[in-house]
Order: structure tokens, then C-alpha cells, then sequence
């Protein structure tokens, strides 16, 4: 008896490892959109906390997030495509994936469910918009915008560069000088955080581009290597960080004059108390021509036959509803990509929308589109501190890059 | 008609004892699923060109013949780059990962004064997660506010120079790695016989002696083995390197498995194919130490 006794016990362990996941799976997909996103952490509390404005309307379908790291985006997209099960209805992905997915035939189309709806390209930064248009179809629908800025320490500035920030317009030239007048006094001028980034502006500034004439990829060229070489100098000059530290702290502690960060670093440095401090546009090597690398996430509609078109035509009105009422997503730094916002007061006064509030401004944003190009921004990363130390030649380096770009693209 | 009975009951019994392969059904189940079935399959992308979204592709030898011979490209200078640094990662790691715990779990029999407490100290860090354990060095080894640089007054970039990336791993591997190997020697030096010990001690020997002729002899198999296991989980090695260095400076502490991820999960397009094998090859390179190893340990028993 008590055999047997141990043996039902043994075996209800066992099927309860199980059962109780596979019965979560049948439930969880009814009446609700699902949309998946790789924004966690405060950011994505906030996206979640608009979500659920959404929900308090009592729309016929309500929305349901799920956050989740980046790398844990990419492989749930992979098992749940292939699989055909449990594939979400949005998908918030980056700008440069859209064209990616598209040539694998993983997107469905949003035309026939955006026809005749305030989705449109009149309604979103046309940069934004053109992100998710591949081929002449809409794949890809504006979420937010994250972009490249650079914050200041108003103080620093007037010490060593008095007036560089008075036309909100900060030079390469501007810098070199705030970093002759302080490096004597242990202060940084220049905060080289993130390389990719810091790259990419400077690249796209000089006039550089991730694409040749045939479409290929493209690092392995002159452009490229005046931009590098551009940061070498600042760095054996003594205008920039040391390899490792920290620049988020280093500013926030009052020792570097200007940091390029992200936008979504707004919270942190509303922290601030010490000093005054700004947010402009990111160093440019031309004042008259200003260009602001940008990204703009989308949301995108992974293939699934037995979606049926009221989910479709449900995920459209959710992200239509979220065109006029983004605030509390962009409370995380994010801009909009709607016009709409454009005519709230409360975001207008947001640090962060002197990004796109003129014309000018908008005019200046470059939304880096090329497939596979993320392949470029990791080799760039990797390898920013060993060219701008000189551990390795600049040129070699960008071939070897070059290489490796062309041989995981397939070329 | 007794004898019937009695071998009847003896079949029933026979027939109807699950209980073992119920207890022992979900171990086997999930190590069908997460672990042999994974395994083969990795076996056969890798003869495959495959993104990971769409179908694979069979190509044949051909990951094999890029990453082993075709000099030209970018995958045969990453194998054979993160063939390089694992194993010179395991030829100075391994030593120290044996000799430190060794040493202490030899200090340790002496049952000094809070021996306990030590044993318990040198034990807690095979507790932590890797990634806590990173975070907590990459603070201890910071360039901006490590107490390391502050406490010898150094201003040395530990993570992004040579030698100190492959001295800084070393130390982090070895300090997280310590318990295991320290309770396996503490509980061999506790079972040397007492008689071979004394017996060597009224012939005069001293304490190195004794350690040396009579203890490390004693618990051989016990060293053998650790050496094999710890061997094996060194080839593994991916975190410590991810997190602490980034795979440089200039990708000399990039290990094969940093490759073999970024090739299958990294951003962009995946290359599972040729991932997969570069994996089938770091299996066959375990495969082939362990089997040296193996019978060096048979050959001393």
C-alpha cells in the first residue's frame, strides 16, 4: 500500500513539472495582443504603465506586454516563428531589423489594415516612417525614437568654452578648444562612452555610409578611417576618458564638460544637483550641416496564418490610440515619431523634444536602415578602444571588420 | 502448488516495480530533451547554412573546411583565435585551480583556530552566479573607482591591458572556483589512514615530507579526477571573459564559445551553421584531452 502510495505521489511530481506550463500556453493568446519588447527595467515599467491606459479604455482587445532582454527577444522570434506557435501580434523591434525580417519573409504587411486609418505617413516623421517601408509596403509601424545626444555641464562650458552652447549647436572644433583649456585641471572635455554610437554620428557627419552603390555593406573606407582617427587625436590629446571608466559618473560628478549619451539616459541626469546642466544635439563636425543619428523602433507583425484579421485590425487601433497618448512612455527619454505630440504642451516642454520641435531639427535626423548593419556596430564596439589607444592600425582593423561583415552577410 | 504460488507472487513483483524508472524518468526525460537531442542536432546544423528563422540548408563539410583551412576568411581566424586563448586559458587557469584548493585543504586538516569559518569563507564563492561574481570584480577591477588601483596606488587599466586581462581572469576563475575542488580534497585528506601517517612520522619524516610522500600519494585519484573535471569545465569557459574583458584587448582573451554565441545569437544575421561547427570541433578537442586524461587516471590506478 504504501508502495503504491509512493508511486501516485512520484508520478503527480512529475506530470505536475509539466501540465501546468502546457495549459498557461492554450490560455494566454485569447482576446488579448499580445506584443513583445526588449525594453526592461524602468523604461519598460513605463511602457507598461502606458499599456495599461490603454487597457482602461475597455478596448475590444486588450493589450498584453511582455518584456524581456534584447538577446531573449531575438531567440523567443526564432522558436516561435518556426514553430508557428504562440507568435505575438506586435513586436517592438529596432530600426535596422525591419529590412532583415522582410528578406527572411518573416513580416506581414500592415497595408490593407492601415488603409483609411490615422496611420499613415502623413501622420509620422517621414525618417521614422520610411524605416518600416521596404519595397514600397509598410512592415514596420513608428513606435518610439531613441536618440544620440550630448548632455553638458553648463558650468564647464562657461569656464573653458564660454558661448559654445548659445546656438544649441556644439562643434568638434568647440570641444578641442574646451579640452585645451582644461586638461591641466584634470577635466575632461569629452566623454567617449559608448563607440558605436559616438562613430556612427561622426561617420554619417563626415559624410560616410553604411551601404556602397551596389548595396553592399560598407566600413572599409576613407570616411571611416578620418572618423577613427578624428577620436585618436582627441584621446592622445588628453580631451577624452581613459579605456573603462566611467563616464556616466564622471559627468554626473562635474568633471567632464560634455558627455554624448542617449536620451534615455534623461532620468539619471535629472538627478543632477551640483551643477547646471543641458542636452543639445550631438557633436557635429559641421555647424551648417547638422545630422543626428537616430533610431526609431517599430512595431512589426511576425507571420502567423491563424492570426485572424480582427486581431490585425485591433493591433492597428492600439497603436493608433498610442500616436496621441505617449506620455508616459517618453517620460523614459524616448522621443515620439508622432506628429500628433507635436501639439501637446507637456512633451513640448520634455528636454529631450528640441529633437524634433523645428523643422531644422527634424531635417537633421539619419535613421541608420542598412541590413546588417548591427554586425558593424558590435565590430565597432569591440574594437574602438584598441584602434584609439593605437593597439591596432585603424586601417587594418577596418579591413579585418570589412571581412568579417562580408563573410557573415554571405557576400 | 506452494512452489507456484510463490513463483507467481516473484513475477508480480517483477512486473509491476516502476518506482525506480518513475524517480528516475524525469532526470532521463529532461536530459533527452535539453541535452541529447540538442546535441545531435547541433551535430547536423553544423553541415547546414542556417539563420536560425528559415529552413536550414545542407552545405556538407563546407563550415568545416572554412573554419579548419580557408585562411581568407573572418570564421577560420575566429576558430582558430578562440582555440588559442581557451586553451592557453585552461594551461594557466587548470594548475591554479588544482594547487590553491590543494594547498588550503592541506592547511585546513591542521583544524587551525575558526577553521570552520575559513572553510565555510573559501566555499561561499562557488555559490554565486557567475554574473554576480563578475559584477562584484569588474568593481574590485575597475580603472575608475576599483580599490585595487586605489590601494597600490597603480593607475593600470587591469581589464583592457595585457598581461593583467589574463591575469585578472586567472584570479577571478581560481577565487570562484576554489569550493569545489577544496571539499573534495578535504574530505580525501581526511580519509588518509592515520597508521601510514604516524608510521611516517616515527620514521623521522617532517611535515613537508609527510604531506609529499604519504598524503598527496594517498588521494592521487581524487587530484586525477578534479584535474579531468576541472579541465572540462575551463574548456567551457565563457563568462568570466564576456564580462570581465569583452574579449580583449584586441580579441586576445576571446574564447571559442564568446565566437561560437556570437555566430549563432548575436545581433544580426545568425550563422547557426558555422556556430555549430566550431562547437562540434571544441567538443572533439574536450573529447580528445579528456580521453588522455582518462587513461593517464587508469594507468596510475
Amino acid at each position: 500500500m504504501m508502495k503504491k502510495l509512493t508511486l501516485a505521489t512520484a508520478i503527480a511530481m512529475s506530470l505536475s513539472l509539466v501540465l501546468p506550463t502546457a495549459y498557461q500556453e492554450v490560455s494566454a493568446q485569447e482576446n488579448v495582443i499580445t506584443v513583445w519588447s526588449g525594453v526592461t527595467g524602468p523604461d519598460g515599467d513605463l511602457i507598461r504603465q502606458n499599456i495599461e491606459e490603454y487597457n482602461a479604455t475597455n478596448p475590444a482587445y486588450p493589450v498584453e506586454l511582455l518584456a524581456m532582454e534584447g538577446a531573449t527577444l531575438n531567440s523567443r522570434l526564432v522558436t516561435a516563428t518556426r514553430s508557428k506557435e504562440g507568435v505575438p501580434d506586435l513586436a517592438l523591434v529596432a530600426s535596422e531589423t525591419v529590412s532583415q525580417y522582410v528578406g527572411q519573409n518573416l513580416l506581414e504587411s500592415w497595408d490593407a489594415y492601415i488603409e483609411g486609418t490615422e496611420v499613415n505617413a502623413t501622420n509620422y516623421l517621414a525618417e521614422a516612417w520610411d524605416v518600416g517601408t521596404v519595397d514600397g509596403s509598410q512592415y514596420g509601424l513608428p513606435a518610439t525614437m531613441g536618440t544620440w545626444v550630448m548632455y553638458y555641464n553648463q558650468d564647464l562650458v562657461n569656464q573653458y568654452v564660454p558661448g559654445a552652447t548659445d546656438d544649441g549647436i556644439i562643434t568638434y572644433e568647440e570641444i578641442t578648444t574646451a579640452g585645451e583649456a582644461a586638461k591641466n585641471d584634470g577635466i575632461i572635455a569629452y566623454g567617449f562612452g559608448w563607440p558605436m554610437q559616438n562613430f556612427n554620428n561622426l561617420y554619417l557627419q563626415m559624410g560616410g555610409s553604411f551601404s556602397d552603390d551596389e548595396g553592399f555593406l560598407t566600413i572599409d573606407n576613407d570616411i571611416a578611417v578620418a572618423t577613427l582617427e578624428h577620436f585618436k587625436s582627441m584621446y592622445e590629446a588628453g580631451h577624452t576618458n581613459k579605456n573603462g571608466e566611467d563616464t556616466v559618473a564622471q559627468f554626473m560628478n562635474g568633471q567632464t564638460i560634455f558627455l554624448p549619451e542617449g536620451t534615455w539616459m534623461l532620468s539619471q541626469m535629472e538627478e543632477i544637483t551640483d551643477f547646471e546642466w543641458g542636452q543639445t544635439f550631438t557633436p557635429q563636425w559641421d555647424a551648417d550641416n547638422v545630422v543626428q543619428a537616430s533610431g526609431a523602433s517599430q512595431f512589426a507583425m511576425f507571420v502567423d496564418e491563424n492570426r485572424p484579421d480582427e486581431r490585425r485590425q485591433a493591433a492597428v487601433e492600439f497603436v493608433d490610440w498610442l500616436r496621441t497618448n505617449q506620455m508616459t512612455w517618453l517620460e523614459s527619454g524616448e522621443n515620439t515619431a508622432s506628429l500628433a505630440m507635436l501639439e501637446n504642451e507637456d512633451y513640448l516642454s520634455m528636454p529631450q523634444s528640441f529633437l524634433i520641435q523645428t523643422p531644422e531639427a527634424r531635417e537633421a535626423i539619419r535613421i541608420i536602415t542598412d541590413e546588417g548593419s548591427s554586425h558593424i556596430f558590435g565590430e565597432i564596439d569591440g574594437a574602438a578602444w584598441d584602434m584609439l589607444e593605437g593597439n591596432v592600425d585603424i586601417k587594418e582593423k577596418l579591413a579585418e571588420i570589412q571581412q568579417i561583415v562580408n563573410d557573415t552577410m554571405g557576400y | 502448488m506452494m512452489e507456484k504460488t510463490q513463483f507467481n507472487e516473484q513475477n508480480k513483483k517483477k512486473n509491476f516495480n516502476l518506482l525506480p524508472a518513475v524517480f528516475v524518468g524525469p532526470h532521463l526525460l529532461i536530459f533527452l530533451v535539453f541535452t541529447l537531442i540538442p546535441f545531435i542536432y547541433g551535430i547536423y546544423i553544423s553541415f547546414t547554412d542556417w539563420d536560425l528563422f528559415t529552413d536550414p540548408v545542407f552545405v556538407g563539410l563546407e563550415n568545416f573546411k572554412t573554419i579548419l583551412f580557408n585562411q581568407d576568411s573572418s570564421f577560420y581566424k575566429q576558430f582558430w583565435n578562440g582555440l588559442q586563448n581557451t586553451f592557453f586559458f585552461v594551461l594557466i587557469t587548470v594548475p591554479f585551480c588544482i594547487m590553491v584548493p590543494l594547498v588550503l585543504a592541506t592547511m585546513l586538516a591542521t583544524r587551525p583556530k575558526l577553521h570552520r569559518l575559513f572553510q565555510a569563507i573559501f566555499y561561499v564563492p562557488s555559490l554565486f552566479a557567475i554574473s554576480a561574481v563578475m559584477i562584484i570584480w569588474q568593481f574590485l577591477l575597475s580603472v575608475s573607482y576599483g580599490p585595487i588601483n586605489s590601494l597600490f596606488g597603480l593607475e593600470l587599466n587591469l581589464l583592457s591591458n595585457q598581461p593583467w586581462a589574463w591575469i585578472s581572469l586567472v584570479i577571478v576563475t581560481v577565487w570562484w572556483t576554489i569550493g569545489g575542488n577544496l571539499v573534495i580534497y578535504q574530505a580525501a585528506i581526511g580519509g588518509v589512514s592515520g597508521d601510514m601517517l604516524e608510521a611516517a612520522e616515527l620514521d623521522g619524516a617532517n611535515a613537508f615530507q609527510k604531506l609529499t610522500k604519504v598524503v598527496i600519494p594517498s588521494i592521487r585519484f581524487q587530484i586525477l579526477y578534479t584535474t579531468i573535471m576541472t579541465t572540462i569545465a575551463q574548456f567551457n569557459v565563457y563568462g568570466q571573459p564576456l564580462m570581465l574583458t569583452g574579449g580583449g584587448p584586441n580579441r586576445s582573451t576571446q574564447v571559442l564559445i564568446m565566437n561560437i554565441q556570437q555566430n549563432a545569437f548575436g545581433s544580426g544575421m545568425a550563422r547557426a551553421g558555422i556556430a555549430s561547427a566550431m562547437a562540434v570541433m571544441l567538443g572533439v578537442c574536450i573529447m580528445v584531452v579528456s580521453i588522455f586524461q582518462f587513461v593517464l587516471m587508469k594507468k596510475q590506478d
